[in-house]
């Protein structure tokens, strides 16, 4: 086993500023290239080279300067941004942004390595999206189904159960029969969050179907610009190289994007929207798209970035860039939460746009798609009724009118509302879809194909599918 | 004179033996409905008392339930945690091994020929000019305006185990 090529150290410190080293003489080293900065006790932090100009090399070291004494300092660059030992060695493990382990095991191991940048799959190598990802969550099961290749995002407002929904679903969603795996990256963490993250995941990761990537609050804001990198990383060799079908779940996106904005500002560049760099939606799909199938590739990487949109803006830049890239969204709302029902998804509000390629018959239920879309067309109705009974008053509505409004309470309650550790499987999401709509008269209930309808309605034997 | 009629005895007593009878009957009927009150409290309570054993019998068996699969969980956890410790400790002892016997090598005959080698490497990198110092622990640090090169016996040791890769599993597969 040969020690590889000799590094070469740099000792010529010129500055020590917040959490970035400024090194002089430096010679071909390139923007974001891996350091390792060695303290004269031996000590080793690392470090992302942020910025290069002449012979002045700026590094942000990820575990921050405190204690650090610029004369007994050796930056060594890796000539290459990170890598990390990718396979099956990551199934079970927790470790931090930067992939070190916080489960108190020994480093990640691999048989290869791979740089953590990834690059976007090829598009005329792409397959498209196909067959369910099954999460156990209802409203997203039955009426946004997420397809594998997918990426999409939930939306979120501070105070909603964001955390609470990506861990179930983490711990939760399946892709039946076939081999599954989930990558949870979470970035700017509080400890509480980490914490209970950490707990409600164990058990999956004791089983070796879940690898927890925990990037806290406290930690450097470069690590959280790794994290999602890393998360992808290890996703697609699990993917691409193992057969599996891979879900990985980013929260909080919004955190993600905050740090770069710290980044891009370190690097003095011009801001844009917000403060927030002008290559922000490159950026971003630069993410979200390292996700999909490969044609002649056995599994699959699906996205489920969660970002909390800012005073519930959606127009706010992150939401909105989020919004060109990924195919559709769920959307949680204030409203519904405060009725007091979880999952508080706004049905409306949300979409699956490559639901078709995954629900229906010969992927989940022959009546799927046809009862997502006649609850979608009654909700709607429902609210429509609702706003006309704020104007003239329920007397005022039509008895179709009042019906659809009678029918609201017990889509939130009997289909929407499940608790947060009850994993409904599709047969049960579409059945409490069907209990809901069966509460309108057959009239109302026209996007439902005649047989179907009367299957339910005449001798009311459940799931008679033609 | 005519005497008052003999022994009208009692001429209330029908009045009071109908009144007993009443009376009688009254009791009767409040002693039958208080019984089939007392016989339907009694059910009630029984009905009660066995819905509520039921339900305690259920909610005791949903609560074991729990109890039980939170206890599988953490023993799973606590398995796994042990698991990961012991693997921790065997890279760490196989770091300290491989660095003691590298360090070891010091001793060796051929240690200066190494030691040559190392610095010739150290001027490849660093140039003609760069200063060559042995490292305490075995091997050279190389040093030129600057920069500086670790070919300490340490520093090649711990590049050849990042290097190592997957085969450091070896230590805990079987």
């Amino acid at each position: 086993m040969s020690a590889g090529p000799v590094p070469v150290g740099y000792t010529s410190i010129r500055e020590l500023r917040g959490p970035l080293v400024v090194v002089a003489g430096v010679g071909g080293v390139g923007w974001d290239e891996f350091g390792t900065i060695t303290l004269a006790s031996g000590e080793r932090r690392h470090g992302v080279v942020l910025e290069v100009r002449d012979d002045l090399a700026v590094v942000q070291v990820l575990e921050g300067t405190g204690g650090l004494d610029p004369t007994g300092l050796r930056v060594t660059f890796s000539g290459s941004p990170l890598t990390v030992p990718v396979g099956e060695g990551w199934l079970g493990r927790t470790c931090d942004g930067k992939g070190a382990p916080r489960d108190g095991g020994p480093p990640v191991f691999g048989p290869v390595s791979a740089p953590v940048e990834g690059v976007a799959i090829n598009p005329v190598r792409r397959q498209p999206p196909g067959e369910p990802v099954l999460t156990g969550i209802a409203a997203v099961d039955a009426l946004t189904t997420l397809v594998r290749g997918q990426k999409l995002p939930v939306f979120s407002t501070a105070g909603l159960p964001h955390l609470e929904l990506a861990v179930q679903i983490a711990a939760q969603a399946t892709t039946a029969g076939e081999r599954f795996s989930v990558v949870f990256a979470g970035m700017g963490l509080t400890h509480a969050d980490a914490f209970f993250v950490r707990e409600a995941l164990e058990e999956r990761a004791a089983a070796g179907e879940l690898c927890l990537l925990l990037n806290t609050a406290d930690d450097p804001v470069i690590e959280r610009i790794l994290t999602p990198r890393l998360a992808l990383t290890v996703a697609e060799h699990l993917a691409f190289g193992g057969g599996r079908h891979v879900l990985v779940i980013m929260t909080d996106m919004t955190s993600y994007a905050e740090a770069l904005r710290e980044v891009s500002a370190a690097r003095g560049e011009v801001p844009a929207r917000r403060a927030y760099p002008g290559y922000l939606y490159s950026d971003l799909a630069s993410l979200y798209e390292r996700c999909g199938r490969i044609i002649g590739r056995p599994g699959s990487v699906t996205v489920l970035p969660v970002l909390t949109m800012p005073a519930g803006d959606i127009t706010h830049p992150v939401p909105d860039l989020t919004g060109y890239i990924t195919e559709g969204q769920i959307v949680l709302s204030p409203q519904i939460h405060a009725a007091g029902v979880y999952p508080p998804v706004d049905a409306l509000a949300s979409l699956s746009r490559l639901m078709r390629k995954g629900a229906g018959p010969g992927r989940t239920r022959p009546d799927h798609l046809d009862v997502a879309a006649q609850l979608i067309a009654a909700l709607a109705r429902a609210r429509q009724a609702g706003e006309l009974a704020e104007l003239a008053g329920e007397s005022a509505l039509s008895p179709a009118d009042r019906r659809y409004l009678a029918m609201y309470p017990v889509y939130l309650h009997d289909f929407l509302h499940q608790g947060r550790d009850t994993k409904l499987a599709l047969d049960e999401s579409l059945e409490r879809a069907w209990q809901v709509l069966l509460t309108l008269p057959p009239s109302e209930l026209g996007m439902l194909p005649a047989a179907l309808l009367n299957a339910r309605t005449g001798d009311g034997t459940p799931g008679a599918v033609p | 004179m005519t005497s008052a009629p003999a022994a009208a005895a009692d001429p209330l007593a029908p009045v009071r033996a109908a009144l007993v009878r009443a009376a009688d009957e009254e009791a009767e009927r409040l002693v039958a409905a208080a019984r089939r009150d007392a016989e339907a409290t009694v059910a009630a309570a029984r009905s009660r008392s066995a819905a509520l054993l039921r339900e305690a019998r259920h909610r005791g068996q949903r609560e074991g339930a729990r109890a039980a699969a939170a206890a599988v969980a953490q023993a799973h956890r606590s398995a796994r945690a042990g698991l990961l410790k012991a693997r921790a400790e065997a890279y760490d002892e196989l770091c300290r091994t491989v660095f003691a016997q590298v360090r070891r090598c010091r001793r060796e005959a051929a240690y200066p020929t190494v030691r040559d080698r190392l610095a010739g490497q150290a001027r490849r990198v660093l140039g003609p000019e760069a200063t060559v110092t042995e490292h305490p622990h075995g091997g050279v640090i190389g040093t030129a305006d600057g920069r500086s090169a670790d070919l300490s016996l340490d520093a090649v040791a711990g590049r050849v185990l990042e290097r190592c890769g997957a085969g450091i599993e070896t230590l805990w597969q079987t």
